[in-house]
């Protein structure tokens, strides 16, 4: 770990000194825009009313990534399948739509050569190849799709020659590039959840059994009583292949884990990534990274692995945030109804504390998160967290439980004190739509400064919740260009300076549940019109910073201390 | 259990053979009397056995017709009185002891009752005393002695199927259940007899027997105005985690009576186990309506305001509850798990409660679970440690424990004390918290046995 005074808190500060934003002036109203921007790819993920196995219940993800590198950023939404479909059905794909940076997109699925029908999970974005080009990754039950961006607008599907595609009949989840031994060269992380095995020849028929019901009705079995996957990490050779390193790393130290969202990040800021792996019904992992090739699940001694009092959970979504200031990256995770989500907060030691109750958010426990997102909405300088819901299947309502198919989303704003209002009930009647959500990311589709939510709706087509109005307060926009490092950064540290404001975060692949939100990173400047300081801690070490940037702007910030204006 | 039919000529006349026989003169006497008794002119019936017994100093049946008149007006100290001069002048006079036997039952000197009773059995070979006093043995809970008086009875009167069914619940009471469901399978027409099934149903849950929670439900169906039946029912498929099973016995029951606080709480103890949980905490607030001073109903409605993170109504419940200085510890236990959530601010107070609660009741391991991750946040590594350590004392398959003990071993850099205590921790696995939630309260929240 790195040596290092540790940050003042200024929580306790700003608490004195701010007013605190209530409900009363929170400033953001979203809209579903979906249908006017021409988002209109329905999901699939088995049967709309009956679902006989896990695999129909956990939907899909999305990912933003700037595909054709015209500024604007596109829109991935991974789609799932049937076990049976009926005759005469057009094969259910995923869909690639194209932002116009007019408010709508083109879906260009097909003339990019993403048309795959197949049951979608997850899906990471990369560079993986540094060509200048985000590449895509796809993950499925079955083998998995690894989408070379070819930079004239297609892809070529590579998983295959790449060696990342895995096999038949594995449940692929989660995943995330990282460049976990600093070479330069993006890894890939593949997490796994059930193993199904080929043709579901693991899994009980629903209501067979203890971990086949729910609340007293039948549902599919899982993940509980059905066997664990194993997780996955490719070391990239940099000629185009991975190399499937997971044992050798130690991500197979590891069992009976049922592994969904994904995160790397630098927990302990020692330079070098960190992986979380939020597990479902099991002890969530916390891969430290030993810098020398491998990994150690310090998930139980670090308290990321369980709830504060050692209980597991049904972790599905993870994203990283500094709520409180302090220097060291804090974690959100979503976990099943009946629970609470959890707010890890970093003790800056190798430890994390679970938080939820004191900040107020766990208070709402009859909603099933999935997707979350860790961003500052308001741009005050504090990130707030958003959280998509929606329960297992619509069986569910026969239970007539309090806990519902549809879910509303929820919106907690940072009060700075370590603390969070819920705001979904002011932020726009969109918010409040009663969906099954799963897969959630974020992005600045406009370049400014206003994020946009994207949440894959099960059985329905996407939600694109877009903030009304310019934007509130003033904010930068940072985008990494790694030259010594990987191309987009990733892992790259960011520390963004405006007067008392000092907050960081990193670049980060994946995340989120099976998503990938904006690999550029968005901070608040509140009031100031500019920051201070900005520094880039790069993976190969290189620390770049640069000093008064005015508010309102993208800026690339390229390894080696030059600042390019972006597209 | 069942009243046996009875007849006051039948226990005045019954006595143990012709040693106890009066004379002539005196049954006369009594046949005078006993009309009058009949008729209820018990004053003018009171005056005769008075002069008679003047008359007749030595008479045994007199001064036990007098005890029944005295017994009749109520007049307890008087009857009882009368029935031990009988039984002075008539040691073994049956219909005294059970007359006498009964009165110290209604006094709750069941010692003395229970030796009348066994007294009058042993001297009779008469079907319905045998059957009063198995029956009074019963009421004081000599179930192995009633059983055994009751089975006389019944080899006398196989048929009488009142006191097959007592004895058949003597012996299920007396912990001999495979007996008592061979008493009831020779009562005839079970089926269309709602005690009968309801008892069957008791023993065959006894036995371990599936069917057993059949019989209750159909014994419910048969008498749902019945809440002893209806609510066995419920418990019965609670038990079983049939909670709709539950809610079908208890919502016809509930229709019939909508304050019954035998099946509200049950009832809401159901529609939390699936989920319906506002739907339980109405039936807990009905409960809780109907009678405050409920602690179980008051412990449900605060848990089920807990679990669903309403903290300011289940602290409001739970405290207004704790007003009582007798109230269950386990609403002082609830009170610490609301107020340690609620704020951190109110730690100390929660630390009050659960030593409270421990005070009440130091067998219950999830209160010490509470109190050292209270001493933990306030850096009381020793005081915590002990509270671990006493919570997996007092219940070893307890993994929580573990998992604190390690945290603070970890901080105290005792390292391999740390790894113990982990490994302890993953070999007793985990559950959710609303797992475990349910486990340490449905034993609670649960009403006792029947």
């Amino acid at each position: 770990m790195r040596s290092g005074a540790r940050w003042l808190p200024l929580g306790i500060l700003a608490g004195l000194v701010c007013a605190l934003t209530t409900k009363d002036t929170w400033p953001v109203r979203f809209t579903n825009i979906a249908a006017k921007a021409g988002l209109d790819g329905t999901n699939v993920s088995g049967g709309v009313t009956n679902k006989k196995y896990i695999l129909e219940m956990n939907g899909s993800g999305v990912a933003f990534l700037d595909y054709n590198r015209d500024g604007y950023v596109d829109l991935f939404v991974v789609n799932g399948t049937m076990i049976e479909s009926p005759p005469g059905t057009a094969e259910p794909v995923s869909h690639l739509y194209r932002n116009n940076g007019d408010g709508t997109f083109k879906d260009v699925t097909r003339e990019a050569g993403l048309a795959y029908s197949g049951w979608g999970q997850g899906a990471c974005v990369a560079d993986f190849d540094n060509d200048g080009y985000d590449d895509l990754f796809v993950t499925y039950y079955g083998k998995n799709r690894l989408y070379h961006n070819n930079g004239n607008g297609t892809f070529t599907e590579t998983a295959a020659h790449a060696g990342v595609a895995g096999a038949d009949g594995r449940w692929n989840s989660g995943c995330a590039f990282l460049d976990y031994d600093r070479d330069g060269k993006v890894d890939l992380f593949v997490a796994n959840y059930v193993d199904l095995g080929p043709d579901f020849v693991n899994v009980p028929k629903p209501g067979s059994g203890e971990f086949c019901q729910y609340k007293g009705i039948p549902i599919a079995c899982g993940p509980r009583g059905l066997p664990a996957a194993v997780n996955y990490l490719y070391h990239n050779n940099g000629d185009g292949t991975f190399s499937d390193v997971s044992a050798r790393a130690g991500i197979r130290n590891t069992e009976g884990h049922y592994a969904l969202g994904v995160l790397t990040f630098d927990y302990d800021n020692d330079g070098w990534p960190d992986i979380y792996v939020a597990c479902d019904s099991a002890a969530s992992i916390l891969y430290h990274n030993q810098r020398d090739g491998t990994f150690h699940d310090v998930g139980v001694p670090s308290g990321l692995a369980y709830n504060e009092d050692g209980e597991a959970q049904a972790g599905m979504g993870v994203a990283a945030l500094d709520y409180d200031h302090d220097g060291f990256l804090d974690v959100v995770k979503t976990n099943f109804s009946d629970d609470s989500p959890n707010l890890y907060h970093n003790n800056g030691d190798g430890t994390f504390s679970d938080r939820v109750f004191q900040a107020g958010l766990g208070r709402l426990r009859n909603f099933l998160g999935w997707g979350v997102i860790a961003a500052d909405f308001d741009n005050d300088g504090w990130s707030d967290i958003f959280m998509v819901n929606g329960h297992l299947t619509p069986e569910i309502d026969t239970a007539k439980s309090d806990a519902a198919y549809r879910q509303r989303k929820l919106l907690y704003h940072n009060l700075r004190d370590g603390s969070f209002a819920d705001v979904t009930l002011v932020s726009g009647p969109d918010l409040a739509g009663l969906h099954s959500s799963r897969g959630a990311a974020a992005a600045d589709l406009n370049n400014d400064g206003r994020l946009t939510v994207v949440v894959n709706e099960l059985h329905e087509k996407p939600s694109l919740l877009a903030p009304d109005g310019p934007a509130p307060n003033h904010w930068i926009g940072v985008q990494l260009m790694g030259t010594k490092s990987n191309r987009d950064g990733i892992g790259a540290r960011v520390e963004v300076e405006s007067g008392a404001l000092r907050q960081i975060d990193e670049v980060r692949s994946g995340g989120s549940y099976l998503s990938q939100s904006d690999l550029r990173l968005h901070f608040g400047l509140g009031a100031a019109t500019r920051a201070d300081r900005v520094t880039v801690r790069w993976p190969s070490g290189t620390v770049d910073t640069v000093r008064g940037v005015p508010a309102d702007r993208y800026i690339v910030m390229e390894e080696g201390s030059r600042v390019r204006k972006p597209k | 259990m069942r009243l046996i039919a009875g007849s006051l000529l039948i226990l005045i006349l019954v006595l143990q053979g012709r040693a106890q026989a009066p004379s002539e003169a005196e049954q006369q006497y009594l046949f005078y009397v006993l009309p009058l008794i009949e008729r209820g002119e018990l004053a003018n019936a009171e005056e005769r056995l008075l002069s008679g017994v003047q008359q007749y100093p030595r008479s045994a049946i007199l001064y036990n017709a007098l005890g029944i008149v005295y017994h009749k007006q109520s007049k307890m100290d008087k009857a009882a009185d009368a029935f031990r001069k009988a039984l002075g002048i008539l040691p073994s006079f049956t219909a005294a002891q059970l007359q006498l036997a009964s009165i110290d039952q209604q006094q709750g000197n069941r010692t003395e009752a229970a030796q009348l009773f066994r007294s009058a059995a042993d001297s009779t070979t008469n079907f319905e005393a045998l059957a009063t006093a198995g029956l009074g043995l019963a009421d004081c809970e000599d179930y192995a002695g009633a059983a055994g008086v009751l089975e006389r009875a019944h080899a006398l009167r196989p048929r009488a199927e009142s006191v097959t069914y007592n004895l058949a619940l003597a012996q299920y009471k007396s912990g001999t259940p495979a007996s008592a469901l061979e008493s009831l399978q020779s009562i005839a027409a079970a089926e269309r007899q709602a005690d009968v099934l309801h008892l069957r149903g008791k023993v065959l849950e006894g036995l371990g027997k599936a069917e057993g929670p059949d019989d209750l439900t159909a014994a419910c169906r048969l008498e749902p105005d019945k809440e002893v039946f209806c609510a066995d029912a419920a418990l019965a498929a609670i038990q079983q985690e049939r909670f709709q099973d539950a809610i079908a016995v208890l919502e016809p029951g509930l229709e019939k009576s909508p304050g019954s606080l035998s099946l509200l709480p049950l009832m809401g103890l159901s529609q939390f186990r699936l989920g319906r949980y506002r739907d339980a905490i109405s039936s807990y607030t009905a409960a809780l309506e109907k009678d405050s001073s409920v602690d179980a109903s008051r412990e449900g409605l605060g848990f089920l305001c807990y679990v669903t993170g309403d903290l300011e109504k289940a602290r409001v419940v739970i405290e207004e509850g704790l007003k009582n200085p007798k109230a269950d510890f386990y609403l002082a236990h609830l009170e610490a798990m609301v107020l340690y959530r609620l704020s951190p601010q109110l730690r100390s107070k929660a630390l009050d409660a659960v030593n409270r609660a421990l005070q009440a009741n130091g067998k219950f391991p999830p209160s010490y679970f509470l109190r050292g991750k209270i001493r933990m946040d306030r850096s009381d590594f020793t005081g915590a440690l002990e509270d671990f350590e006493h919570a997996v004392e007092l219940d070893s398959s307890y993994p929580l424990p573990y998992y604190k003990m390690a945290q603070i071993y970890t901080r105290q850099g005792r390292r391999r004390e740390a790894e113990d205590a982990r490994r302890k921790f993953s070999e007793l696995g985990n559950l959710r918290e609303e797992e475990i939630l349910l486990r340490q309260t449905q034993n609670v929240l649960l009403p006792g046995p029947r």
